[in-house]
């Protein structure tokens, strides 16, 4: 364990401690008495109780007083306590196809991270690119966000972490100084991130939002339509990032010989592709393949799940290493967000709520696409991006039909710039990872991604505005 | 005997207990004929500066006493016994004392066959264990010139003594009832950690079994993340012994300290463990006698500046020892530092109730009896905490506070992975 003794003052720290409690536990009373209320009008008592468990449920999932998977938890413990739906109807619920969604493809991830498949990957393609400073910088960001296409942006950054590490020790840039090894290591986060709202495979959040999409309006959304749909935009964005990292990093100037000779050994480490390795490839090429083009017909967790079974068949992977490389608590958090997001939408809850927040803003069908781009993108620095989407998705999709707006769009306006967190550590995992370097300052991230947050507004506005009329999406 | 005003001693000798202890520390003590063999019998365990024989005076102070050494046998004072009570005789005066009892624990072995008193002595109701005989200081000749160490534990002693031979060790001492808490002593080792890593299981594992504090006796580590975590594993209280605080001498008689750890690293390691561990349990020796006076008392200031609590063993020339047969410092002229210690620490206002009544120094309290102040109040909290419910407040709050401060690094700033 790396250690850290908490110097402040015993009675802050106890004041600090003590708070967590005293924020649960009035946090616990109100929502008891709330639920309690006569309802306002408009509202049913169920509509209440789930608005009161919504409200609780944005404190905690802000807050991280507890952790998220066990808010979501609490969440489906307390519709069925509190009689918004029956217990029978919140745990059916957890059934979703996308939670199987989700896990299937976090076991297809576990597979090419266990067998270094992806490692391999991410070699080739740097070893592609890296012929001189600029594009070794070019070929970082290209392969992190490559491969988020295919596997959780988190798992690309922590694969892609210890490479990049290795090249910025063997150019010995100064940590903290060398503005190369600041945009080696901006470039590993924002490729991932970028990379990581292209697809389904890339962040819990889509999955998720595809998951409450059904369970509230009964529609859905193939793997292709969304590639179709997000990937131009993931080009721009992937292309101003790259300009701001030149522009503001002094790219071109590094003698790379070395990190060359670091990639050369590293593949050598590596060897000749294994037979896992081949096996596992193949499997999740068809599997792709299956999930772009006959998703409609096969539907996208059945083909997850059929492609895990094919890793185990082939003895690819054991249980172990699904205990080691699968985060099971993204099941959890989210089967308990589409339980509130049905409760909060059947309830009539959502749109109640939606209409009194921001129905008096929203003077028109696109003003409300922009309220939500912005609010996705602002509040995904400070909050999982999982939880925005569990958070601004059911009011969205409430209010959707007030607008005139497809529930299909509202998902893309909220689950796309919700995946956007290039600022602060709190957001994502790769901001996280990359800072974890040693060679980056927090002052580094703020500013550049403040730049690139401004501009990605921008682009995706624009986006909604000309390209996705131009595929049949319209506003209104 | 070497005091500069024999009246003086003889005066305060009585009805100063701290005097007293100064008085033995320095000047030994004779046997009489018929308490020869009992204490022969008793001394056979002992080794280096506890080597003498235990002894409790008023006050509850204790107290070893040098009588093997040759200026012990000049002693103006004899331990006799009348009507199975032991007694301090001399300058015509006759005191009471307590003989600290041969525990059945030094006649004991581990389950691996090494006897106890090879890795483990008692003082005053802490055990002191050794789990390893390394001390690379040795390795070079650069050990420090007072030091007895490697010939006391070298022979036949195996590089580590397991955990569990230790455990067995501290369960005897507690189920006794001669201890309540253990000190982990460990000489040098060329580390980073300086071989704190090393005593982790240890200190972990007496922590998992017995609810007690511990202390560890080391050296400064090569960084301060290695003192974060010393605490985080369990260590209460923590000594870096430097010994010397004139830089000249400190390198005369510590080459190794000062070659290999230096002095201002002595400084920064005390003055940010003092800012980690509670006030009063982060200290360092500065053995009385081996620089003026003067010098010493800079160094109590010093050390006590930085939130230290001194600790001032006396310099004993013990046999062995490039010392043996030299005289032990005079009394009159020690004696002032004492006072001075504790009103140094008083002023500092670092506690000084925790720190336990050793046989082999003197404590900073125990320098009351040299400051004219009866520190009723530090008195009367000491003998709180030595009481079943005070021991076991205070090895409460020890663990609440380690609960309280220590944190994972990993767990700061990790982002939400959902």
């Amino acid at each position: 364990m790396n250690v850290v003794i908490d110097r402040r003052p015993l009675w802050v720290i106890i004041l600090v401690k003590g708070f967590r409690y005293l924020v649960l536990a009035s946090l616990g009373i109100a929502t008891y008495a709330l639920s309690q209320f006569e309802p306002p009008q408009g509202l049913t008592q169920e509509g209440l109780r789930a608005i009161t468990i919504f409200a609780l449920s944005i404190i905690l999932w802000a807050t991280h007083l507890l952790p998220l998977a066990i808010t979501s938890l609490l969440a489906i413990a307390l519709i069925a306590l509190m009689g918004v739906m029956s217990s029978q109807e919140v745990y059916s619920l957890f059934g979703n196809s996308a939670i199987f969604f989700i896990m299937g493809a976090l076991i297809l991830a576990a597979g090419m991270l266990k067998t270094g498949l992806s490692s391999r990957l991410a070699l080739i393609i740097i070893t592609l690119f890296g012929k001189n400073s600029r594009s070794l910088v070019l070929g970082i960001f290209l392969t992190s966000a490559f491969l988020s296409f295919w596997m959780p942006e988190h798992a690309v950054a922590a694969m892609m972490f210890p490479i990049v590490l290795d090249i910025a020790r063997g150019l010995e840039l100064k940590p903290m100084q060398s503005l190369y090894a600041k945009a080696l290591f901006i470039a590993l986060a924002w490729g991932a991130i970028i990379g990581g709202v292209a697809t389904f495979l890339g962040g819990a959040r889509t999955p998720l939002a595809i998951g409450i999409l059904q369970e509230t309006s009964g529609k859905g959304i193939g793997f292709f339509e969304w590639m179709l749909a997000v990937v131009p935009i993931v080009v721009i964005l992937l292309f101003v990032a790259y300009l701001i990292l030149a522009i503001f990093f002094n790219i071109s100037s590094e003698d790379i010989s070395r990190a060359r000779e670091l990639i050369r050994e590293k593949k050598i480490e590596l060897g000749r592709m294994t037979y896992a390795e081949w096996m596992v490839g193949l499997i999740m090429t068809i599997t792709v393949l299956l999930w772009m083009f006959c998703s409609e017909s096969l539907g996208l967790a059945n083909i997850a799940l059929i492609s895990v079974v094919a890793l185990f068949v082939f003895k690819l992977v054991t249980w172990k290493d699904m205990e080691e490389y699968v985060n099971w608590g993204i099941i959890l958090m989210y089967g308990g967000a589409i339980c509130l997001g049905y409760a909060i939408t059947d309830s009539g809850a959502a749109l109640w709520a939606g209409n009194i927040m921001i129905g008096s803003w929203a003077t028109s069908s696109m003003a409300m696409v922009v309220i939500f781009a912005v609010l996705a993108i602002v509040l995904t620095e400070g909050v999982s991006n999982t939880a925005i989407v569990a958070i601004l998705l059911p009011l969205g999709i409430s209010l959707s039909d007030n607008y005139g707006i497809d529930p299909k769009l509202v998902t893309y306006v909220v689950a796309v710039p919700a995946g956007l967190a290039f600022m602060l550590p709190m957001g994502t995992p790769p901001t996280a990872i990359a800072l974890s370097s040693g060679y980056l300052k927090v002052k580094d991230l703020l500013i550049h991604g403040l730049i690139l947050k401004i501009a990605a507004i921008i682009i995706f506005i624009l986006m909604v505005t000309y390209y996705w009329p131009i595929i049949g999406m319209k506003v209104s | 005997m070497k005091a500069s005003d024999p009246n003086k001693e003889s005066q305060y000798c009585p009805f100063n207990p701290g005097y007293l202890k100064l008085l033995l520390f320095t000047s030994g003590i004779k046997l009489s004929d018929d308490i020869v063999d009992h204490i022969n019998n008793t001394l056979r365990t002992r080794r280096g500066v506890a080597g003498g024989v235990d002894l409790i005076l008023p006050g509850d102070i204790w107290v070893n006493v040098p009588t093997e050494e040759a200026f012990a046998k000049h002693s103006p004072l004899t331990l006799t016994k009348e009507g199975g009570k032991f007694y301090i005789t001399g300058y015509g005066d006759k005191i009471e004392v307590k003989l600290v009892p041969q525990p059945a624990f030094y006649d004991l072995k581990t389950s691996k066959g090494t006897p106890f008193y090879q890795i483990a002595t008692l003082h005053g109701g802490e055990v002191h264990i050794t789990p390893t005989s390394k001390c690379h200081f040795f390795d070079d000749s650069q050990n420090c010139t007072f030091c007895l160490e490697r010939e006391a534990y070298a022979p036949n002693a195996r590089e580590f003594i397991s955990v569990e031979e230790v455990l067995e060790i501290v369960k005897v001492a507690f189920d006794q009832g001669m201890a309540d808490s253990v000190e982990l002593n460990m000489g040098f080792y060329d580390s980073e950690d300086r071989g704190i890593a090393l005593l982790e299981p240890y200190i972990k594992g007496i922590k998992r079994n017995y609810d007690t504090l511990i202390a560890v006796d080391v050296q400064p580590p090569k960084t301060n993340k290695w003192i974060d975590r010393t605490y985080a594993m369990g260590a209460d209280k923590i000594s870096y012994h430097m010994e010397i605080f004139d830089r000249k001498l400190f390198g005369e008689f510590c080459p190794g300290k000062e070659k290999l750890i230096g002095w201002e690293r002595f400084a920064e390691a005390l003055a940010y463990a003092a800012e980690i561990f509670q006030s009063g349990l982060v200290s360092s020796n500065l053995i009385v006698g081996l620089e003026p006076p003067p010098s010493t008392m800079k160094g109590i200031d010093f050390l006590t500046g930085l939130g230290v609590a001194p600790i001032l063993p006396i310099f004993r020339p013990l046999m062995g020892t490039t010392f043996q047969g030299m005289e032990t410092p005079d009394v009159g002229e020690i004696a002032p530092i004492y006072g001075h210690l504790y009103n140094a620490v008083k002023k500092s206002n670092i506690n000084m109730t925790w720190t336990k009544n050793v046989s082999t120094h003197m404590t900073p309290l125990e320098g009351r009896y040299f400051a004219g102040d009866e520190a009723k109040l530090q008195v009367v909290m000491q003998n709180i905490y030595k009481t079943k419910i005070g021991g076991k407040a205070i090895r409460g709050l020890a663990g609440l506070r380690r609960k309280l401060r220590v944190k994972d690094a990993d767990d700061l700033n990790k982002p939400s992975d959902l």
